[in-house]
């Protein structure tokens, strides 16, 4: 092989070394991209990216999640449903298991608990602290239920009465 | 035994018996008003611990600073603000986040909203019995003040409205820098409220710490 060939060669393989690092170079934002591509409600999205306001992440940690992001929309494309909770019991632990996994990309733990259909998420990070929630209703309910106070009142008023009404049978 | 003292011996049981129930269940129903109390209680008494706690010291630990011209955002759970309305006697720190153990130490900012300064919706909960007890006082065309590390943000009052408590619109994102603020409705409803008293302000000035003045 002369020399022009090689450098020709050489030439072409970091043209191609150089081109693959751009194109598999993912970014945040291409993570917040593809999280919109997947249709993903904009409170969650805005989640995402307050987290990612704060935290980096490698290039290939993002390539890594983007892959679990389209991996659930294909399943969700597959199902021919927009909406979660209308997935089979399968696919829904399916996509599950990616969101699981795409956490574990960046040390992060989902914990998923589960009531009528809906689905409540608490994500802690390595240290156990809470990093963000998702939550089906996100409106809050705020105010703590004075209903435990009035029961209580209620049953040291029975207490009180029964005492008042039997006082002369106890002593007795 | 004789049959007299086996029959006193009866007598003297059933009387035991009677007295332990006479006792017995008024004391089982008093412990168990006791414990519910403590229980209830128990949010109210770490509220009122923390906000002791801004009697205590003169300034919030706000982590949110300005290094350069960078921000550097809060974390979930973290203080990084205060609200004020003097209308309506307010005064309470601002938590990123907000879930149940955030909205006991004060008013929690929803992690799917905005930061203040950010255009869109910046929305914020509290107890209707503790932080936001007076937010129906709160009338439009008022002013309120979100000062963070980073920035001072004044809003305008522009709506209050009533709505159901599943109702996603309250927290859904906007164009434009806005802030709302809601909690349960009735006020002294007894029971989880099925409704929310939502007031939004529009923002109409700020001041960036490195800027200087409020720009309007």
């Amino acid at each position: 092989m002369n020399l022009k060939k090689t450098v020709t060669l050489l030439m072409v393989l970091l043209l191609i070394v150089g081109s693959s690092a751009s194109v598999f170079a993912a970014t945040e934002d291409d993570i917040i991209q593809a999280l919109r591509d997947a249709k993903v409600p904009e409170t969650y999205i805005i989640q995402a990216e307050n987290y990612l306001k704060e935290n980096d992440v490698a290039s290939e940690d993002a390539s890594a999640i983007i892959a679990k992001i389209e991996d659930s929309k294909a399943i969700l494309d597959a199902a021919g449903v927009t909406n979660v909770t209308e997935l089979s019991d399968a696919d829904k632990q399916e996509l599950l298991d990616n969101v699981r996994s795409a956490g574990e990309v960046l040390d992060l733990t989902f914990t998923i608990s589960a009531s009528n259909g809906s689905y409540d998420v608490v994500v802690t990070d390595a240290e156990g602290a809470v990093v963000t929630e998702f939550k089906s209703n996100q409106v809050n309910q705020t105010g703590a239920n004075p209903i435990m106070f009035v029961g209580g009142f209620a049953l040291i008023s029975a207490a009180a009465a029964f005492l008042m009404i039997n006082r002369k049978k106890v002593a007795a | 035994m004789s049959k007299r003292s086996r029959k006193d011996s009866d007598l003297r049981a059933k009387r035991r018996s009677k007295v332990g129930v006479l006792i017995g269940i008024p004391a089982l129903l008093f412990i168990a008003g006791i414990v519910l109390i403590t229980i209830a209680g128990y949010n109210y008494m770490k509220f009122a611990f923390y906000m002791s706690s801004l009697f205590i010291h003169d300034d919030f630990d706000r982590k949110a600073v300005v290094e350069n011209e960078d921000r550097v955002y809060p974390k979930y759970g973290e203080e990084y603000a205060e609200l004020r309305i003097s209308s309506a006697d307010i005064v309470a720190p601002v938590y990123c986040g907000d879930n149940d153990q955030i909205l006991l130490k004060g008013i929690g900012q929803f992690y799917g909203s905005r930061f203040p300064g950010e255009d869109g919706n910046t929305v914020l909960s509290g107890h209707r019995n503790s932080v936001f007890q007076n937010l129906g006082k709160v009338k439009i065309g008022e002013e309120v003040i979100l000062e963070t590390a980073y920035g001072k943000f004044i809003y305008e009052v522009v709506d209050i409205d009533i709505k159901d408590g599943r109702d996603q619109s309250i927290v859904q994102p906007k164009d434009e820098a806005v802030l709302t603020m809601y909690t349960c409705y009735p006020f002294d409803y007894i029971g989880n409220a099925p409704e929310r008293y939502v007031v939004t302000a529009k923002e109409v000035a700020q001041s960036r710490v490195l800027e200087g003045d409020l720009t309007q």
